[in-house]
């Protein structure tokens, strides 16, 4: 069969993974804290090109890929712009790093720095999540504690799990505090999404959708030919 | 059938709250003691089709990980609670918070409301009255004879009778909470104790944290026009991005039916 057809498919299927990607770029465009992902691509499935499809040493005439995969889709960590607010519960991290709040037993770890005060008088984001001090306990809000700053050595590698938080991973490394880690507060940190980025991704993303869907209507078209080759009319 | 129709669906939706809370906000840029509420969204959970670690083959790893998002979720609309700026009307029972603290208010329901609106007045039995004539709590009884009524920072009202003499009727409390940013709005300035408010913490103006009374100031909004004007722009636009991505989806379904020629 034509492979270009399932070369095509896969470049169908890779761009619309992209929009998917971009879509939620864009709709967290006012999401405080918020990390913009982006997503590699990788050609595989290569393999040796024979000449008249006999395999020697001394046929070959190149190699082929046949398909193409998004390799991985990774959070963008730079910083967003630091808006003021004058809200003495909005907190930002100036530089890298990651508020620590607690879910239940586990801990997560975010950028969005905008935290209420529970009933009892604690620190918690708007989740209702305790913020964390710098040994990992809960903070009273009136007690004029700013929350600790934690980072690992490779914040790329986290893992996003949606309300704004991360945890770690094997390649991430874990969380360790950061004693220097600069806190401002009355400012929170706005999302990082660049707009103009993903508008001109999403064009392009279309763009290369309707090409590969071009290239299989062709081949489709192709062998129609190739069924009605001999056909008496 | 298309992720990015659903994903772009959300941001939409939290585009046209964030406008709500803006168009609320700017309707109320002249309302006395008008506090502003900011919404505010967080990602929805991750579809991971596999984290970074995930073994590759017996003895390799994939440093990366795969995983796609489902767009925005409105998790909080706050309260500001900052100070907006004092304004003098002259008015004597005009009263201003300066700082924290709220004037209490009997509800018909005989629930307390908490406001920092002090646009009082008085009514037929010369009780302090709001403007929509919730009784003031306690209850400030102002004499028919009264010249003049003076209010101290720390709340103590003296009036002027005939002849001079000065007497003190009453002193206006004031209450806060721990967490302002969660109590209930209800309309009309007034604000309801909720479990996440906290529970009211009685006290004295211009003492232990609570803001002085100012006579003859009304307290205006605290709606930052042009920042509230910037946030409209930020939400309109991701709002035409978020529509611009349905379009383009539309458009790939589109092109897929088209396959079957």
């Amino acid at each position: 069969m034509h492979t270009g057809l399932y070369d095509a498919t896969m470049g169908m299927l890779v761009d619309q993974a992209q929009v998917d990607m971009i879509s939620n770029n864009l709709a967290n465009v006012n999401t405080y804290g918020f990390k913009a992902d982006s997503m590699t691509f990788a050609a595989t499935m290569q393999r040796e090109l024979y000449r008249e499809n006999i395999p020697s040493k001394f046929s070959s005439i190149g190699k082929m890929t046949n398909a193409v995969v998004v390799s991985s889709v990774l959070p963008k960590m730079s910083e967003g712009a630091l808006q003021q607010t004058g809200r003495k519960l909005d907190y930002a991290i100036d530089g890298n790093g990651f508020f620590a709040v607690r879910e239940g037993n586990q801990i997560l770890y975010t950028r969005d720095g905008s935290f209420n005060v529970s009933p009892n008088g604690e620190l918690v984001d708007n989740m209702g999540r305790e913020v964390l001090g710098a040994a990992l306990q809960p903070i009273m809000a009136d007690s004029g504690q700013m929350p600790a700053v934690f980072n690992v050595a490779n914040p790329i590698y986290l893992q996003k799990v949606g309300g704004n938080a991360f945890v770690p991973t094997a390649q991430s490394g874990p969380f360790v505090l950061d004693p220097n880690g600069k806190v401002m507060q009355g400012y929170l940190e706005t999302s990082n999404v660049n707009a103009v980025k993903e508008m001109v991704d999403l064009i392009n993303a279309f763009q290369n959708y309707q090409i590969a869907q071009k290239a299989i209507i062709t081949q489709d078209s192709m062998m129609t030919t190739g069924i009605n080759v001999g056909s008496v009319t | 059938m298309l992720n990015s129709l659903s994903t772009a669906a959300t941001g939409m939706n939290a585009q046209q709250f964030m406008i709500d809370t803006i168009s609320n906000n700017l309707a109320n840029a002249n309302t006395t003691a008008f506090k502003e509420s900011r919404a505010e969204f967080a990602d929805l959970a991750y579809q991971n089709l596999y984290i970074a670690g995930t073994p590759t083959s017996q003895n390799t790893q994939s440093p990366t990980g795969l995983y796609v998002g489902h767009g925005t979720r409105l998790v909080a609309t706050n309260r500001l609670f900052t100070l907006g700026s004092l304004s003098s009307t002259g008015n004597p029972l005009d009263l201003a918070i300066d700082g924290d603290g709220f004037f209490q208010v009997q509800l018909q329901n005989g629930q307390i409301g908490y406001t920092r609106d002090g646009s009082f007045n008085l009514d037929g039995q010369g009780r302090l009255v709001t403007s929509d004539g919730y009784v003031v709590i306690p209850n400030i009884v102002i004499p028919q004879n009264a010249e003049s009524i003076n209010i101290a920072p720390n709340g103590t009202v003296t009036v002027t009778q005939p002849g001079g003499t000065q007497t003190q009727v009453g002193q206006i409390t004031l209450v806060r909470f721990l967490n302002p940013a969660g109590l209930e709005s209800i309309g009309d300035n007034l604000y309801v104790a909720t479990p996440a408010s906290g529970q009211p913490i009685q006290g004295v103006a211009n003492q232990d944290g609570f803001g002085a009374l100012r006579q003859g100031y009304l307290e205006t909004s605290n709606v930052n026009v042009i920042q509230q004007m910037v946030d409209m722009i930020n939400a309109e636009r991701a709002y035409e991005f978020d529509s611009k991505v349905i379009q383009t989806s539309d458009q790939m379904l589109q092109d897929v039916a088209t396959l079957k020629q």
